[in-house]
Parts: C-alpha cells; sequence; structure tokens
C-alpha cells in the first residue's frame, strides 16, 4: 500500500484521526520496544520474561496515547481496555520473535479474549453488575441460573465487530516489523487481512533528515600539504613558521 | 632484512664513524633517547650488556664515557648504529611534561618515556627533511589558553580552516596540509600502543603520532587525531594525568567532527541503530560518539544509552560490525613525510642519505616515514644443513 493510499484507507476505516492514529503508532510500539528492552537489559536475566510483557505495556499505551485523540473511545473488554475509532477496535499483536516469521502462519485464536475482539460484547463486569447488589434471597442455584441467562442473553446481543490488528515482530534486540490492517478471524483461529501496510518507515521521529547529496567525511577531493624543493637553500629556518 | 652495520650493511663501512670518534664526542642524551625508543630500564640494558646497572646511570648522567668495546654492545641492544651516540645533530627535546598522551591512566612512565623518543625522533627526521624540502607553514589560530573552552574552540578552528558546519573531510591530510605532521606509528608496538595517540606542540613543528590501537576504526583514529588537535590548541602545558585536559579534548573533538548545532537536528529519538550507522559514515565518527552526543541532548534515557552499547558490543563480538580500518581511507592516511622525502630524493638526498644524517638504520626512517621496505623479501630455499 503506498503512503497516500495508506492515508486514505486510514481516514476511511478510523474516522477524521486515522491520519494520526497511523502516524503514532509506530512510535508508541517502538517506545514500548525500548522501555522493555532497557527493562530487559536492566534485570539482567537470561529469560526473556521481562521483555515479554510487552504485549501488555502496548496495549496500555494504545489506550493511553491514542485515547487522546478527539474520536478515541475507551471501550473495556474482559478486564482489559481497548481504544476504538469510528467503531473500529484497534488491537496490538505480537505475533513473532524472529524477524521472518509470516504473519498468516501463526494462530491468532489463542484465548477467549482474542476471540472476543471479533464479536461485540457487554463488559462482564456489567453483566454482573446486577448480581453484585446483596441479594440473601437467592440461592447458589438461583445464583447460577442468572449468571447462564446473562450468558445466553450476552450471546444474543453479539454481533461481528471491525477489528484493525498492528502485528509486529520483536524480541529483546531489534523490532523487526510494525504492520496494520483490518482482519478477520477465521473458523481456524488464523487471520486473514483485507490489507496490509508497514508501519515501520511512518513517522520515524527524525527532524531532519539527511541530505544524501551532502559529501560525506570520505568524499571529495584530498588536500594535499603545499611542498616545494628548496635545493641548494642553506640551511635557514625550518621550523615551519611564517 | 634489516640494515644493521653488517657485511651487507647500505652505509659503506667508509662511512661509519670510528668508535674513538664516537666516545669523543659521546651524547648521553643519545643514550638515554635511545634506551627509551628500546623501551628498556638502565637495569635491562645493562643486564643485556653485561655490565652495571649504575654504569648505565653514569653514561646517562655524563659522569663517565663508555668504553670502545661497550659501545657497538650498546648499538646492538638499543637497535641503532653505533654513530647514534655521537653529538652534532639537532635533537628534539620533549620533556614528559610538554606531550598528551591518550589511555594515560593505562600507561606506564616507560611507555610515555618510549612515545617521548619517537616524537623527538618524527621531529628530527623531519627537521632533516625541512633542509632539503619546503613544508606548509604551521596554521593554527592562536588562542588565549587562560580563557578558551572547548566548544569555542573548535568553532574557531573550524572558521580558520574555512570548514563551514559540513562534516570534515579527509581529516589526516587537512590537518597536515596545514603544516602539522601526523605520523601513524606501523610498529607493532604493545608498549607504545597502549599509549593510543599522543602529539606535543613544543617542537617548533607540532607533532600528531597516532598508534596502531587507535587505527584499527577510521572512526576512533579521527576522533584521536580531533583529539589531539584540541591539546595543541587549548593545552600549551600539558598535566599528565590531568583528566580535565582529557575531557576538554574530547568536548573540542565532538565539537569540531559534529558540530552540536547541526548534530541535534539529526539523532534519531530512540536509540536506532542503522540510523546511527548512517550519520557515522556521513560524518566520519563512531556510533559510539554519537551515542554520547544523544546522551549530551538528552533525547534519551541514560538506560537507553546503555542498551545501545550492550546491542554494539554484541554485533561486534558476534561479527557483525567490522570495523573500517584507516587504510581503507586516503585522506586519513598520513602521507606529508613519505611525500617530502619522495620529494628530497628527486633531488639527490635519498633515504639513505637521510639515514646517514639522522644516524639510524633505514628499517627505522622507513618506519618513521610511513613507507614500504620497496626490497624484495629473501628466504631460503635451500637447506644447507647435512641430514
Amino acid at each position: 500500500m503506498a503512503i497516500d493510499e495508506g492515508r486514505v484507507w486510514a481516514l476511511q476505516t478510523l474516522g477524521p484521526d486515522g491520519v494520526l492514529v497511523r502516524k503514532q503508532i509506530s512510535s508508541i510500539i517502538r517506545d514500548c520496544h525500548e522501555k522493555m528492552a532497557n527493562a530487559q537489559a536492566e534485570a539482567d536475566m537470561k529469560h526473556t520474561g521481562v521483555y515479554g510483557q510487552i504485549w501488555r505495556k502496548c496495549l496500555d499505551e494504545f489506550v493511553t496515547v491514542l485515547g487522546r485523540l478527539p474520536s478515541a473511545e475507551i471501550i473495556p473488554r474482559r478486564g482489559y481496555k481497548l481504544v476504538s475509532f469510528n467503531g473500529v477496535v484497534l488491537f496490538p499483536w505480537r505475533f513473532a520473535r524472529e524477524r521472518s516469521a509470516d504473519i498468516g502462519s501463526r494462530p491468532f485464536a489463542v484465548s477467549d479474549t482474542r476471540v472476543s475482539l471479533f464479536a461485540e460484547e457487554r463488559e462482564p463486569t456489567h453483566q454482573r453488575l446486577d448480581i453484585e447488589f446483596e441479594h440473601p434471597e437467592l440461592s447458589e442455584q438461583e445464583r447460577e441460573l442468572l449468571d447462564a441467562e446473562s450468558k445466553a442473553l450476552e450471546e444474543a446481543l453479539s454481533s461481528r465487530s471491525r477489528v484493525v490488528v498492528v502485528p509486529y515482530a520483536s524480541n529483546p534486540s531489534a523490532l523487526y516489523s510494525v504492520d496494520w490492517g483490518e482482519a478477520t478471524l477465521g473458523g481456524d483461529g488464523f487471520l486473514t487481512f483485507a490489507s496490509m501496510e508497514s508501519l515501520l518507515e511512518v513517522g520515524t521521529g527524525s527532524l531532519v533528515d539527511v541530505d544524501l547529496t551532502d559529501e560525506s567525511f570520505s568524499d571529495g577531493p584530498i588536500p594535499r600539504p603545499d611542498l616545494g624543493v628548496k635545493g641548494d637553500e642553506a640551511d635557514g629556518e625550518v621550523d615551519g613558521r611564517p | 632484512m634489516d640494515d644493521r652495520d653488517t657485511l651487507f650493511s647500505l652505509l659503506g663501512s667508509a662511512e661509519l664513524p670510528s668508535l674513538d670518534a664516537v666516545a669523543d664526542a659521546f651524547d648521553p642524551a643519545r643514550l638515554t633517547q635511545a634506551r627509551f625508543a628500546a623501551g628498556l630500564s638502565k637495569a635491562k640494558l645493562a643486564e643485556l650488556v653485561g655490565i652495571t646497572p649504575a654504569a648505565i646511570g653514569q653514561y646517562e648522567s655524563r659522569v663517565v664515557t663508555p668504553r670502545r668495546d661497550v659501545l657497538p654492545v650498546l648499538a646492538r641492544e638499543l637497535d641503532v648504529p653505533v654513530g647514534y651516540f655521537a653529538t652534532g645533530r639537532p635533537i628534539g627535546r620533549v620533556d614528559g611534561s610538554e606531550a598528551h598522551f591518550r589511555s594515560l591512566r593505562s600507561t606506564t612512565a616507560r611507555d610515555r618515556s618510549k612515545a617521548i623518543a619517537f616524537i623527538e625522533q618524527v621531529w628530527e627526521l623531519t627537521f632533516a627533511l625541512e633542509k632539503k624540502v619546503r613544508f606548509p607553514n604551521v596554521d593554527l589560530p592562536v588562542l588565549d589558553r587562560q580563557h578558551a573552552d572547548p566548544i569555542s574552540a573548535a568553532h574557531t578552528l573550524r572558521e580558520h580552516w574555512g570548514l563551514g558546519v559540513k562534516p570534515v573531510k579527509h581529516l589526516v591530510a587537512l590537518t597536515e596540509s596545514h603544516g602539522i605532521v601526523v605520523s601513524l606509528l606501523t610498529l607493532a608496538n604493545a608498549d607504545v600502543a597502549r599509549v593510543g595517540a599522543f602529539s606535543t606542540s613544543r617542537l617548533a613543528r607540532p607533532v600528531v603520532v597516532v598508534t596502531p590501537e587507535r587505527a584499527k576504526s577510521v572512526f576512533v583514529y579521527r576522533f584521536t587525531v580531533a583529539h589531539e588537535l584540541g591539546h595543541l590548541l587549548l593545552h600549551g602545558e600539558a598535566a599528565p594525568g590531568d583528566q580535565q585536559q582529557e575531557r576538554e579534548a574530547d568536548q573540542f573533538a565532538a565539537e569540531f567532527l559534529t558540530p552540536r548545532s547541526q548534530i541535534v537536528n539529526l539523532l534519531p529519538r530512540t536509540v536506532n541503530l542503522s540510523r546511527l550507522d548512517e550519520l557515522s559514515r556521513h560524518w566520519g565518527v563512531s556510533v559510539e560518539s554519537l551515542l554520547l552526543r544523544m546522551r549530551e541532548t538528552g533525547s534519551v534515557s541514560d538506560a537507553s544509552i546503555r542498551r545501545g552499547y550492550q546491542k554494539l558490543n554484541h554485533l561486534r563480538s558476534s561479527s557483525l560490525d567490522a570495523p573500517e580500518p584507516v587504510n581503507a581511507y586516503p585522506g586519513e592516511v598520513p602521507s606529508m613525510l613519505a611525500e617530502a622525502a619522495r620529494l628530497a630524493d628527486q633531488i639527490g638526498f635519498t633515504q639513505i642519505d637521510l639515514a646517514r644524517e639522522l644516524r639510524w638504520h633505514p628499517t627505522r626512517v622507513r618506519e618513521v616515514l610511513g613507507v614500504d621496505d620497496p626490497r624484495p623479501t629473501l628466504r631460503l630455499v635451500n637447506d644447507p644443513s647435512p641430514e
């Protein structure tokens, strides 16, 4: 997807803040990578579990940073918070630790929470809100019945939801890729992307770019010292001072 | 093949001074200089020659003159012609407090003495060449050292040499073209290599010497040369071990090679090594130097900088980031002395004449000039020993 197409797609999919979202995602993930890699280095552990928490860090930072945009909507989902624009949920997904992995080869639906992204849900805490109050008259059996009813109601209410997934591949030594695209979840648990764009080079954060037309330190003619033969000159001032 | 006083010596026997003449004109300072150049203590030299350490001390303090039969042994052990010990030619005298040393903390007094002996010899060779060849005038701005700071000194030198704000191209060729002698020590000499680099402005023509240790990477080498330029401009009197002077020379080098006004807008906001590598190759400085610049600008945390170093070390230990050798960059290889010797040769003053005037072995002349031995390498192809 070319840059201009990418902006158009972002606007069509996410609404007026789409362009800003597109620009900020890469720097959010870079920043998270930097911080988690530093934390891993500071921890001085062989095990990379510290860095492994980057999935949670990215999830939180998406909400914190992108949530400030005017049209952002924060939606709770099974104990987590997600940010959505124009009714489209954004979900960062660390799909690989290595450079060469193929996004399509990695299963996405490895948890109920992930599956639930693709279905409208009322927050479970809300479902249970009705019975958070004291109901001493209800027996344990009756409570379970109420829960089952709530679940059935929830399933009846659910419908498909639009999701933009942001897959990224990284490990403590490198951030290899950041992409994004609208995805649908297949029955086999794998994602299918309608389109995909790399965000790694979008908004890299340099204030000025090196003008490659400028000559580098090793370009151009080499100056040579101005030497000359003295011939039969007498030994005189030879200290080079003018 | 070496050039000692043998049957195959390049100096004819008629040209060799007699032992009597050398003994009569014995210069104790030459013995000290040769001993320092060889990196030997008085005790070690005495052991090699077969005399007492006290005798060496007495020779060097002018109390006694070496016996005729000791002179050739001294010459052999110090790898100089016997005539080296005689007076009659200018000697470049540099006191230990008049030279600046990199890596001073890791060097011994003996290493520094050896470095000083080398710098004296570089100057003596230059002086001998200047009798035949006109060198460029020394062209350095004069600073008020009492009030000069490293940053403004870097700006002053850039302005004086008309460099603007772009990368400093061909730093060593540029430095030589402004009359400063630069020598890249070719000796695979562990003692002096530990010194890293040294310079002095106490001799009439400033001399900067860089050792092989600092020449493994062109970027480290350029920073080292700029560091020594900082010393030449800022510090007349060296204070061995003065970390303040070392810091100031580093600040000078960083500002001279990468002016803050320019680099601050080019540095990435995160430790992006590929971006830093791009900048490194454009400005001719190491990625480490740019990481320090990032720390100065406060654009990234110290932890990120530390991680940047860890990444770099990992890349280097994995041989994924090989250093760029100096000889791949012709503008960074010293050439002024060799070119002066070539011009002198054109008017009949050959390297052998130069060796004769300096009373050095020709190999030493080539070493200090930084030129290769043109003679073919010979090897034994027939073992004459009986089976």
